[in-house]
């Protein structure tokens, strides 16, 4: 078992995470945004799958929740399936290329916001047309540098 | 792994269906609201100091073209409230002809928007005042033209409000000029509301103002809230459509009002 080091990078790296979502963005210009909390979130799935895993998924997912004030648990069940799902294949995912691992990430964004907006519409709320679904594009295409600075970040501080 | 999972889920679907209103959780989801508003803050803060900046380096011409047409528009508004104390006073007058109940003289806080919620699907602002100033759910919220939303979540130093054109939301309305009343909806466009349902022998017009009919009691009656864009009938069906643009400037400025003090006013019938 080797010892756990470097913790704080993987925290301080979801703190900056829910800090880009909560920038002051125009209205328009949101559907171009990524879902970072959940990009960095596979990041660490995928290279350290023994540290980082459903519990580690839940929290962020209710943290996303309460910053934007979803019903708090909906993004969260998406997110642990998500990282289920990435726990069973990520020895297979990490051999892919970038294009297929993109393309994982998208999906993976997806079983998220599925998830959520199922469960809000179970719960009443009311969603217009797929605009639920738009952070899946921008997010393959962040998949790249969100992946790279953090593989960065991972190799300078030796975490593991 | 197999028990994280169900643990993990369990909770949420726990939080989600069982516990979302529940008081054991009061504390936390107060603690939560301040905790998000706190992270908007920090986030925006660059944005903010940049401002506060700009603010301070403008020139001393500016700043006292600008204090001359404030005292301008303050005596403009002192006049006009003079004016408006004499109507309270005849209102008040007519509404005892009527044995109608009194309307409450209504306080208004004023609080800072901090941000709008990061969700692409939701209008949600964050603002600077919470339980500690007195601000509670469903408290009414009004921009300079007529009103912005209603506040959905407490926290002690912050709070969270729904816009009126969020699709969640919905205002009992009333035309100003014909009585009519009707539903405005969110549609998920921050210019745009919708009232559905209206027969299609109604009398609204392009052009018409919505106000709040304070059927409900939510919110009080009178209040400004859209202005009609555009009437949609169908010759077939037996209601149209009203189309209307919130009076409110749901996207700009940064403060708002909270209405305090509100008791639902009792029916108007003579």
């Amino acid at each position: 078992m080797i010892a756990s080091r470097g913790s704080w990078v993987i925290v301080l790296s979801f703190a900056c995470a829910l800090l880009v979502v909560a920038l002051p963005v125009p209205v328009a210009l949101r559907v171009y945004l990524p879902d970072w909390p959940m990009l960095v979130l596979f990041y660490w799935v995928l290279a350290l799958p023994t540290r980082v895993g459903v519990l580690t998924a839940c929290i962020v997912g209710m943290a996303t929740d309460i910053l934007d004030g979803s019903p708090v648990g909906a993004t969260a069940v998406g997110s642990t399936l998500a990282v289920l799902v990435l726990l069973v294949s990520y020895q297979r995912v990490r051999q892919f290329d970038l294009l297929q691992q993109s393309l994982v990430m998208g999906l993976m964004v997806a079983v998220v916001h599925l998830a959520e907006q199922r469960l809000e519409v179970l719960l009443g709320w009311q969603h217009v047309g797929t605009a639920f679904l738009a952070p899946v594009i921008a997010s393959m295409v962040f998949w790249l540098p969100v992946r790279n600075s953090l593989r960065a970040l991972r190799r300078h501080y030796e975490v593991q | 792994m197999g028990w994280r999972v169900t643990l993990a889920i369990g909770c949420c679907l726990l939080i989600l269906f069982y516990l979302r209103d529940h008081e054991l959780l009061q504390g936390p989801r107060q603690f939560g609201t301040d905790a998000a508003a706190m992270v908007y803050r920090i986030a925006g803060a660059p944005r903010a100091a940049l401002a506060g900046a700009g603010q301070f380096f403008r020139s001393h011409n500016t700043l006292r073209a600008e204090n001359a047409r404030l005292q301008q528009e303050n005596l403009v508004l002192k006049g006009q409230t003079q004016k408006l104390a004499a109507v309270v006073a005849e209102n008040g007058r007519y509404r005892a002809l009527l044995n109608s109940a009194e309307t409450i003289d209504r306080e208004v806080m004023v609080a800072e928007i901090i941000a709008l919620t990061a969700a692409p699907s939701r209008h949600e602002l964050v603002i600077d005042k919470g339980s500690e100033d007195r601000v509670r759910l469903g408290q009414p919220l009004l921009g300079a033209d007529g009103l912005m939303g209603q506040v959905t979540r407490v926290g002690k130093y912050s709070s969270n409000a729904l816009l009126i054109t969020d699709a969640t939301h919905a205002v009992p309305v009333q035309v100003l000029r014909s009585g009519v009343r009707g539903l405005a909806e969110g549609t998920g466009d921050l210019s745009r509301l919708i009232v559905r349902h209206v027969a299609a022998t109604t009398d609204i017009r392009v052009g018409d103002t919505l106000v709040t009919s304070g059927l409900g009691g939510l919110f009080p009656a009178g209040y400004p809230v859209a202005q009609v864009l555009e009437v949609v009938s169908d010759p077939g069906s037996a209601f149209s459509q009203v189309i209307a643009e919130p009076l409110a400037p749901l996207d700009r400025g940064r403060h708002v009002m909270l209405a305090l003090e509100m008791i639902p006013e009792a029916s108007e019938q003579p």
